[in-house]
């Protein structure tokens, strides 16, 4: 027994070291890449080796000629408005959903779940199209409604959820107590949920973060565009540049990587609550 | 608010998909017309297609995957965070960074990919693709049909002894093998030839090959989503019922079957579903990486629609491309809600 467990836990630190090594493959190639200047790139035989000679003039380059800094200050406008917007009306959608019982809930609860899985091309050219009638059409506020409006689906699904499991009978003294339903949602259903609220804006914040098609749809002018458009445009334009798009990627990459780093528990936790709990 | 940017818009669809619409002037009903125009167009059947493989590959390699590493990372051993949180790090990459560094990946002349399989001995995509089927049909399947039905055959004779159940597992496993190979000379029958490059690793230009090369790519992301799912529903495995398994004699194969994976069969459902449904959606990969080429080898659904009715200014029929898209998900969509509904009723 004692044999057996030893080959085990031998065979999870071989086997774990190779997965997590392959896996970490991509990284370091745009790691390296970020940090070496063209011509080693290109004189060296494998372009993916280990830098010779750090520069980190690359990210600062990127950051600057490439208007990277302008796409990530403006991927932050879209991205925390975006997710406080979703926030807000899906708790309280959430606890209209929880709190009150009527007919038709079960109905728009299935609603929200079936417009979270809906593919996207279904929406493409109607929201365009409401976009240019409201004359929000490349603007901030175009993007912002349409991210808040859409994960407004998941966002209730997933707190609905969260708050179904709030005891019934903490509602039932607090009517006693005389308070009212608004006061029940900001003194108790809201402080209680706040982990799964957490979680849930950790989600939305990479998601957002990291959308593409949305931005593509509604946003034309170079000014305002978020960081996933910005990188592709940094493509188009020093697209021998090699060392500039890895730092670019390596730029966008890096708000959800850090924010999952500092809050992975979160993170997990509402990737697993949103799914398997539904 | 929802209303107005996400169910009035599945609607509108619908109708304009019926419609002649170029974006300005007026829409003019045009009936069945742009199905029928789908229907006769090339580029619709190959995106079709490989939205097929996107869906084949898309679950059949992840979910297992995701199962076996999600039982590995499950170990209670120091250090098993740690490769969770280096494991999960693809997961928070944008589909746009994820196109960039694989485009890299697959560069054709020094990329990794093609350094590796050089350093296998290997001179060209087509070799590949005759490696990979030799390696299917003469190990993995005649692996895999031979456990299969050494373990039937050990179940159906209720046998006891481990030594005996040994034997005829590894009996089996040998007449597997013996007819994969005597199969050998049928094969090339059976097989169409390679239409592979039969020089270089064009790995995203070969138009036969480009749409697993982006398929492997965004695999890279889906695995630890699927793992999550699956940790979160190993938690849900009372310790109790794996010991009293172990008491019971079973063996690990046994314990995994029989018990493992009937607890798992929620996480499972969810993982399958999920996958389903991205791999519909795939598009931001796509498009970022191929723009659906070359000549639109690699397109997919989504990315035609876009193309269609962003570049092309056909509105009404890249709404029949998404109703379309629509119509496949929706089986997958009501699986889901069903689940949704099921577990209401608890």
């Amino acid at each position: 027994m004692d044999k057996k467990k030893r080959i085990k836990i031998i065979m999870f630190y071989v086997i774990g070291i190779t997965l997590v090594a392959i896996w970490l493959i991509p990284f370091f190639i745009a790691a390296f890449t970020s940090v070496k200047s063209m011509d080693e790139i290109m004189s060296s035989k494998y372009f993916w080796a280990p830098p010779q000679k750090v520069e980190w003039i690359n990210f600062e380059e990127a950051w600057t000629t490439g208007n990277m800094g302008t796409y990530f200050k403006n991927t932050f406008i879209v991205t925390v408005p975006s997710v406080l917007g979703a926030l807000l009306l899906s708790t309280l959608s959430a606890f209209a959903l929880s709190f009150y019982k009527f007919r038709l809930s079960k109905t728009i609860l299935l609603i929200f779940v079936a417009g979270m899985l809906i593919p996207f091309q279904m929406l493409l050219i109607p929201v365009f199209r409401l976009s240019n009638n409201l004359n929000i059409y490349d603007t901030y506020q175009g993007v912002i409604l349409f991210h808040v409006a859409f994960q407004l689906g998941f966002c209730t699904f997933f707190l609905r959820n969260f708050m179904k499991g709030i005891p019934v009978s903490l509602y039932e003294s607090a009517k006693i107590d005389g308070a009212k339903d608004i006061t029940i949602y900001s003194k108790i259903t809201l402080p209680l949920s706040l982990p799964a609220i957490a979680a849930l804006g950790i989600l939305e914040f990479t998601w957002i973060w990291n959308d593409y098609l949305w931005s593509l749809i509604l946003l034309s002018s170079d000014e305002i565009k978020t960081i996933t458009l910005g990188l592709v445009n940094l493509k188009g334009q020093y697209h021998a540049s090699w060392n500039l798009i890895a730092a670019g990627s390596l730029i966008t990459a890096a708000v959800p990587l850090v924010v999952f780093l500092l809050f992975q528990r979160y993170f997990i936790e509402g990737l697993t609550v949103g799914a398997v709990k539904g | 608010m929802y209303t107005l940017w996400v169910i009035a818009p599945i609607v509108q669809t619908l109708i304009m998909s019926f419609t002649k619409w170029d974006g300005m002037s007026q829409a003019e009903f045009v009936g069945f017309k742009n199905f029928q125009d789908l229907f006769a167009n090339k580029t619709f059947w190959t995106s079709l297609k490989n939205n097929l493989y996107w869906l084949i590959l898309f679950v059949g390699i992840p979910v297992p995957i995701g199962l076996l590493v999600a039982m590995l990372f499950d170990m209670k051993l120091p250090g098993n965070k740690l490769f969770k949180t280096l494991f999960y790090l693809s997961m928070t990459l944008s589909f746009v960074v994820i196109a960039q560094i694989w485009s890299w990946i697959f560069e054709p002349r020094s990329g990794v990919m093609t350094t590796f399989f050089q350093a296998l001995g290997f001179e060209n995509l087509a070799q590949v693709q005759q490696a990979v089927i030799d390696l299917l049909l003469y190990v993995a399947i005649p692996l895999a049909v031979g456990f299969l039905v050494g373990w039937i055959i050990n179940n159906r004779l209720e046998i006891q002894s481990s030594g005996r159940r040994w034997l005829i597992t590894f009996s089996s496993l040998v007449i597997c093998f013996i007819i994969s190979l005597t199969l050998y000379k049928l094969w090339p029958v059976v097989l169409v030839p390679s239409r592979l490059a039969k020089r270089g690793f064009p790995w995203l230009s070969d138009p036969n090959f480009v749409t697993f090369s982006l398929i492997f790519a965004s695999i890279w992301r889906q695995i630890p989503y699927v793992m999550v799912l699956y940790l979160a529903g190993l938690k849900g495995v009372p310790p109790e019922l794996i010991e009293a398994s172990i008491v019971d004699g079973a063996n690990w194969g046994q314990r995994f079957i029989h018990v493992i994976l009937p607890m798992l069969r929620p996480a499972t459902t969810v993982a399958i579903t999920i996958s389903v449904i991205d791999s519909l959606r795939a598009f931001d990969i796509v498009y970022a990486m191929t723009q659906g080429g070359p000549f639109n080898s690699s397109s997919v659904l989504a990315n035609y629609m876009y193309i269609e009715s962003f570049n092309n200014y056909r509105m009404g029929y890249g709404s029949a491309i998404a109703v379309v898209q629509f119509l496949i998900t929706l089986g997958f969509i009501i699986v889901y809600l069903n689940n949704v509904i099921k577990q209401e009723e608890k």
